[in-house]
């Protein structure tokens, strides 16, 4: 057991989440209220499959764990020193990214994108803010009249509604 | 009539003004998508799904085709001239690619790489275009059990060869299955899943899904490792054409890397990796200049590139013939047809003939397209990988945004995207490999939909599964498959051990 590193724990951690993904999917499929008239098959027994599945699947994983061998990060090689993850500048990513999911029906797309467009680049080391700020805007307003006058998608207009006639 | 006229037909159906408009427009987006680092061609598709959904679905799977090759054509000149391997196709090329350009053999590498991949995507898609249908009409015989079969061979040769790690395939294969449950089941309506939200009913949006692992967990992926790692581009200094000697070592490598690319794409084998890996080391095995391979040999280009892309043209023929999807690209090709309610398959080239035919017509076009256009703009396509890679991940990251929330204007799918976002960072981080999930969750509902009309023909016995000799012959190769590997390494663990005694 004293294989397990730090990292390990966190794969640990990781697994066990999706051993509890497999077990809520069988729970869910043994309360699901099946529609009467359903043909000789019940849409139950597919969902067991898979919900069975991927509890052998993640169980087998925490074993391969506890055994020490742990998932190489992706564009690394086996061998490579352990790195520890740079947490603050993902969480400024996943920060920018959330922005975006509650800001868009707020405030519309333009404010959305550009928060989002700025977060993430601060994140990534910019820090000229007036230039950076006024980058995201151009590229928000352009992708936001890009695609609602060019390809009719709509895209919440937000607090600029009366501006842009919608 | 033959698969011949049905081609001309189809060169009649591409070759109108406005679905020639179209085709160029695919191959000038899916290059500029496909250029930017980090962006592959699965992700490309995804991404430029919602530009098509207000046009005509011949004119808009047409636009498709031509950016399936351009994404891949804007891939290769990324990673020959970035010293960052992009997405699992170009990684090969990226080896030999990137030493030519630090020589200055920039233009020689990207021009190996235009020409082997013209070369390879035409031969490439003439064979499709006569094995499509010929796969076809032999697949109309099949019956849902085989079909059954068919997938679950797929899924498991998916699941296992990617990555390095059995378990860690079959895991993403499961959680890709298991995001396919939630929502209304197609046939009885029975509801899965969605914990009483009743935006879910409607099942979660594929392309969400891609976007979201592929473009937001890449971005958070890279923050929490890469921050700091430089890029820099390098310079071309020759003219993007080759050498009449460059054109001798080419040829042979552009033959035998589409012999060996388009078989490995109609069979399930995971993509890109494999045929590429594959074309690098017979280069390398048969060349005469040995010494080369590592510090920038041609053929370690030509070979690779020209794998790829009729890799890529392997794939449309089981995806065209039997609805079933390979690799993540062709995953997301499949999804584009789905979005305009046309599901691929034996049936297709009898009710949809002229999109199918148009399709491979203007792969045809759009690979001829490609090499015109971009040898000469090679030096505008260069513009986008100065960047800054601020800017560049800001721009990424909020087109991806966009991209999940404008296939159905629903901020629940954004939500979703977040979800999936920290899945796809946890997948990296633990060497679980992407591609299993995203088949996973295309073809689960499928497979599904196969599994019930069997037993609705056996009257619930579960013995159809495996009645008859396809299902049985499918079942065994893929019990070899798993177990073969398996039996070997304990076999040789053994011989270690008493040779240490």
């Amino acid at each position: 057991m004293n294989k397990v590193t730090q990292a390990g724990k966190g794969e640990l951690a990781f697994a066990g989440f999706l051993l509890l993904l497999g077990l809520v999917t069988i729970w869910d499929t043994s309360r699901m209220l099946v529609p009467s008239g359903t043909s000789v098959i019940s849409p139950k027994s597919f969902s067991y499959v898979i919900g069975t599945f991927l509890v052998i699947t993640s169980a087998l994983l925490i074993s391969e764990i506890l055994r020490g061998n742990s998932g190489v990060p992706e564009g690394t090689e086996a061998g490579d020193p352990f790195q520890k993850a740079d947490f603050k500048t993902m969480a400024q990513v996943v920060a920018a990214i959330t922005a975006n999911v509650i800001l868009l029906d707020l405030l519309g797309f333009i404010v959305a994108a550009t928060v989002s467009f700025w977060g993430v680049a601060y994140a990534f080391g910019a820090r000229k803010y007036l230039k950076d700020l006024m980058i995201a805007i151009i590229f928000s307003v352009i992708v936001y009249f890009g695609f609602t006058q060019g390809l009719n998608i709509n895209l919440p207009a937000g607090i600029f509604a009366d501006l842009t006639g919608k | 009539m033959s698969s011949f006229n049905l081609l001309l037909e189809g060169f009649a159906t591409a070759l109108t003004l406005t679905n020639l408009m179209y085709g160029l427009l695919g191959t000038f987006l899916g290059t500029l998508v496909g250029v930017l680092p980090g962006i592959g061609p699965a992700l490309a598709i995804a991404l430029l799904l919602p530009v098509t959904a207000s046009i005509d679905p011949t004119a808009a799977i047409i636009m498709f085709a031509s950016i399936y090759y351009g994404a891949m054509y804007g891939g290769s000149t990324t990673s020959i001239l970035l010293n960052t391997p992009g997405e699992s196709g170009s990684v090969i090329t990226a080896l030999e690619g990137n030493k030519m350009a630090r020589s200055g053999r920039a233009g020689a590498a990207l021009a190996t790489a235009a020409i082997g991949s013209f070369v390879a995507g035409t031969i490439a898609t003439l064979l499709l275009a006569f094995g499509a249908p010929a796969l076809a009409n032999l697949a109309l015989t099949i019956k849902p059990a085989g079909y059954l079969a068919l997938m679950v061979l797929a899924f498991a040769t998916v699941g296992t060869l990617l990555g390095s790690s059995m378990v860690r395939g079959l895991i993403s294969l499961a959680v890709g299955l298991t995001l396919g449950l939630v929502g209304a089941d197609l046939q009885s309506g029975a509801i899965r899943l969605t914990f009483g939200n009743s935006n879910a009913i409607d099942g979660i949006e594929t392309v969400t899904v891609i976007v979201a692992i592929f473009a937001l967990g890449e971005a958070i992926y890279f923050a929490s490792r890469f921050k700091n790692e430089n890029w820099s581009v390098l310079q071309i200094k020759d003219r993007a054409w080759m050498s009449k000697s460059d054109w001798k070592r080419s040829w042979r490598p552009w033959l035998r890397g589409t012999a060996i690319g388009f078989p490995l794409g109609v069979i399930p084998a995971g993509g890109s990796e494999v045929p590429t890996f594959l074309s690098y080391g017979v280069e390398k095995k048969l060349s005469k200049r040995k010494d080369e391979f590592g510090k920038g040999a041609i053929e370690g280009v030509a070979g690779p590139e020209a794998a790829n892309n009729a890799n890529a043209a392997g794939a449309l023929v089981p995806l065209l013939a039997l609805g079933l999807p390979t690799s993540a690209t062709a995953a997301v090709v499949l999804v584009a047809f789905q979005s305009f309610q046309i599901q691929p398959g034996p049936m297709l080239f009898e009710t949809n003939p002229q999109i199918v035919w148009g399709l491979i017509a203007s792969l045809f076009i759009g690979n001829t397209l490609l090499l015109v256009m971009n040898l000469p703009f090679i030096r505008v396509w260069i513009l986008l990988l100065k960047i800054p890679r601020p800017y560049l991940y800001g721009g990424i990251v909020t087109l991806a945004l966009l991209g999940a929330y404008a296939l159905n204007s629903s901020t629940f799918d954004l939500q979703i995207a977040l979800v999936i976002a920290v899945l796809g960072y946890l997948f990296r981080r633990f060497g679980v490999p992407l591609t299993p999930l995203i088949i996973g969750l295309i073809m689960g509902p499928l497979a599904e939909v196969q599994f019930k009309r069997s037993l609705q023909i056996s009257n619930g016995d579960y013995g159809i599964l495996v009645e008859g000799f396809l299902p049985k012959a499918l079942y065994t190769l893929m019990f070899l498959l798993i177990l073969l590997p398996v039996f070997y390494k304990a076999v040789s663990k053994r011989k270690h051990k008493e040779l240490a005694k």
